[in-house]
């Protein structure tokens, strides 16, 4: 059985605002199966639209923690920013999935086995959680990204 | 209380929108066979969707009409290529 992990990433909506962002390495497929999404600030009634897409280059980001789920398995080969201040270089058409949240839901993604997000064993490559566009404020979003390796 | 109106005999994934008053919106996903994306079922939504008869399964638009399978476009991208 795959070695399975948990991430969470924090950061503010806007337009081409990244979440969170999972980075592959050169030697495994990473698969999401499970995203969760909501507001961390005080909700005001506003939405997002999130799109989770691919790129090619991870950007400049904080470093976010990723703890494996099995606590007897080892430190991932894979790697996720969070806060990005720089953005990631996404990949124009591989929008992965697409959906628009106000900020008082929370919104969660769980794959059916075999219907994971596959990440291609290529370093700097991967998949990150960004709005496309946002209305209201810019407030916070916090991010979970469940994968295996 | 949930509203799922839209289902899929073989989902490949499923969410929930959850808000202050408790489930708003529960809906399964499919996903398409070459890009890897995932699309929540919408009937009449107008958008063209597809069937792969070689992957057997769903295309999630034009974009993905030629066959190239999920895992062949990992190998090009992995082999310095780029996503289709």
């Amino acid at each position: 059985m795959a070695r399975r992990y948990g991430v969470i990433g924090q950061g503010d909506v806007g337009t081409d605002k990244t979440v969170l962002g999972l980075v592959s390495a050169a030697t495994i497929r990473p698969k999401i199966y499970d995203i969760v999404v909501g507001c961390t600030a005080t909700p005001a009634d506003g939405a997002s639209q999130f799109q989770l897409k691919r790129f090619t280059a991870a950007g400049t980001s904080t470093a976010a923690n990723i703890v494996a789920i099995d606590p007897g398995d080892p430190a991932t080969l894979a790697s996720a920013g969070q806060n990005h201040s720089s953005e990631p270089t996404y990949t124009s058409n591989t929008e992965m999935a697409a959906f628009s949240v106000n900020q008082r839901n929370t919104f969660r993604w769980v794959a059916a086995p075999g219907g994971e997000i596959v990440l291609p064993a290529t370093a700097s490559n991967g998949v990150g959680l960004k709005t496309a566009s946002s209305n209201g404020t810019t407030a916070n979003h916090e991010a979970t990204f469940f994968f295996e390796e | 209380m949930s509203d799922k109106r839209f289902t899929a005999s073989k989902p490949s994934g499923h969410i929930i929108i959850s808000g202050p008053d408790g489930f708003l919106n529960e809906a399964d996903t499919l996903q398409c066979v070459h890009c890897g994306g995932h699309w929540v079922l919408s009937p009449g939504s107008g958008k063209i969707r597809g069937f792969c008869g070689k992957c057997n399964g769903p295309v999630c638009g034009p974009k993905c009409s030629e066959c190239v399978p999920m895992e062949r476009q990992l190998e090009i991208v992995e082999g310095g290529g780029t996503w289709l």
